[in-house]
């Protein structure tokens, strides 16, 4: 059975944010709980909020977050190894086998500085990776990132240079030198 | 006696195959009706379970006269039992106490979790960056449009352009029609 007005997403994420006022909630239910392709619909955004954990664990990409969805990932019994960087620092790092997700907080000068592009820099100096566009955490202040420990076990020993920028300006250079995962 | 097992059998089988069916139709619409007015992923739950067996105690009595209607008594159950919780300030407890035998054993969401992982994997990976953080937050910590945009330094309705985006993304990308 199809539906000649189906909900939209946007509208269906509003609702089960609280976003809409209490007249279009309550028109939007009356037709949700009669309809069974927008059902259909709302339980496929179940699976995704009850996926996007494990999703994001097995992923590839780096996750740009915050510092209290940090907090809330460790809360939720993920285990986070978590580093601190700061401009024309060198950090050690390394992954563990129980490690979810490594987590960076790049501080830098960001008052007033809502987007930067992350650029990751090889030992040879070539530019390996361009991530564009991550937002910066306004709580915390810091460039926050989560990569998962299942995509960095893989790696090497190696010394990168991850730098921040924004409309073209350089915001500072972070090494991080990397020692390759042992398995135990 | 075999009989009287195998009669028993049948009956129970059939009343699971009536809960599984009122859970796969319903849990989704409830649960995301319990996020909306609750805030609360955990009393969320709580209530798919009170109205489910509300409902299911109601059919069994014979009481829903008009089973044409049974969608409309499961919102109206719904309102009533948030109405309730909000006035009295009780859940789960009273429930478990009156109705511990009838409590569903199946997981919450074995029909809601059913996305293939590995794909959502994929298609989570080719977001952007603002999009793969705005996902994060409206779907896993639960966060709404406006407290998504005073963590990111965002307008609200670019918050809401972006989630948008992400999710027909996402659908296009997991084989759905969007």
């Amino acid at each position: 059975m199809s539906c000649a007005t189906p909900l939209g997403l946007g509208v269906l994420t509003a609702y089960r944010a609280g976003e809409l006022v209490a007249e279009e909630a309550s028109g939007l239910e009356e037709h949700l709980f009669a309809c069974d392709t927008c059902g259909a619909r709302a339980a496929w955004m179940e699976g995704l909020a009850a996926g996007v954990t494990d999703a994001l664990r097995r992923g590839d990409a780096l996750l740009p977050i915050t510092a209290a969805t940090a907090d809330r990932m460790r809360g939720s019994g993920l285990t986070l190894r978590e580093y601190h960087a700061r401009p024309g620092e060198s950090v050690a790092c390394t992954v563990g086998a129980d490690d979810d997700f490594l987590v960076t907080y790049l501080h830098a000068e960001l008052a007033g500085v809502s987007s930067v592009d992350l650029v990751v820099i090889d030992e040879a100096g070539v530019e390996r990776q361009r991530t564009k566009d991550l937002p910066v955490d306004a709580t915390s202040g810091h460039v926050v990132y989560a990569i998962s420990g299942k995509h960095v076990r893989p790696f090497p020993s190696t010394v990168l240079v991850y730098r921040l920028e924004t409309a073209g300006r350089q915001l500072g250079d972070y090494t991080f030198v990397h020692t390759a995962f042992r398995a135990p | 006696m075999g009989c009287h097992a195998t009669l028993q059998r049948v009956v129970v089988s059939a009343e699971q195959a009536e809960e599984a069916a009122l859970h796969a139709s319903f849990a989704a619409r409830i649960l995301a009706f319990g996020r909306c007015h609750l805030r609360d992923i955990h009393a969320a739950r709580d209530l798919v379970q009170q109205v489910l067996l509300i409902v299911l105690e109601s059919l069994r009595a014979g009481s829903l006269r008009e089973p044409e209607k049974l969608a409309s008594f499961v919102l109206g159950t719904c309102r009533n039992v948030v109405h309730d919780w909000k006035r009295t300030g009780q859940r789960r407890q009273d429930l478990l106490g009156q109705h511990a035998e009838l409590l569903l054993p199946a997981p919450l969401a074995p029909d809601m979790a059913s996305l293939d992982r590995e794909r959502l994997t994929g298609c989570l990976d080719g977001l952007a960056a603002r999009e793969r953080s705005v996902i994060t937050m409206t779907f896993y910590e639960d966060l709404d449009a406006s407290e998504v945009a005073r963590a990111l330094s965002m307008a609200p309705g670019h918050v809401r352009v972006v989630r948008h985006r992400a999710l027909a993304r996402l659908r296009e990308c997991m084989g759905e029609e969007s």
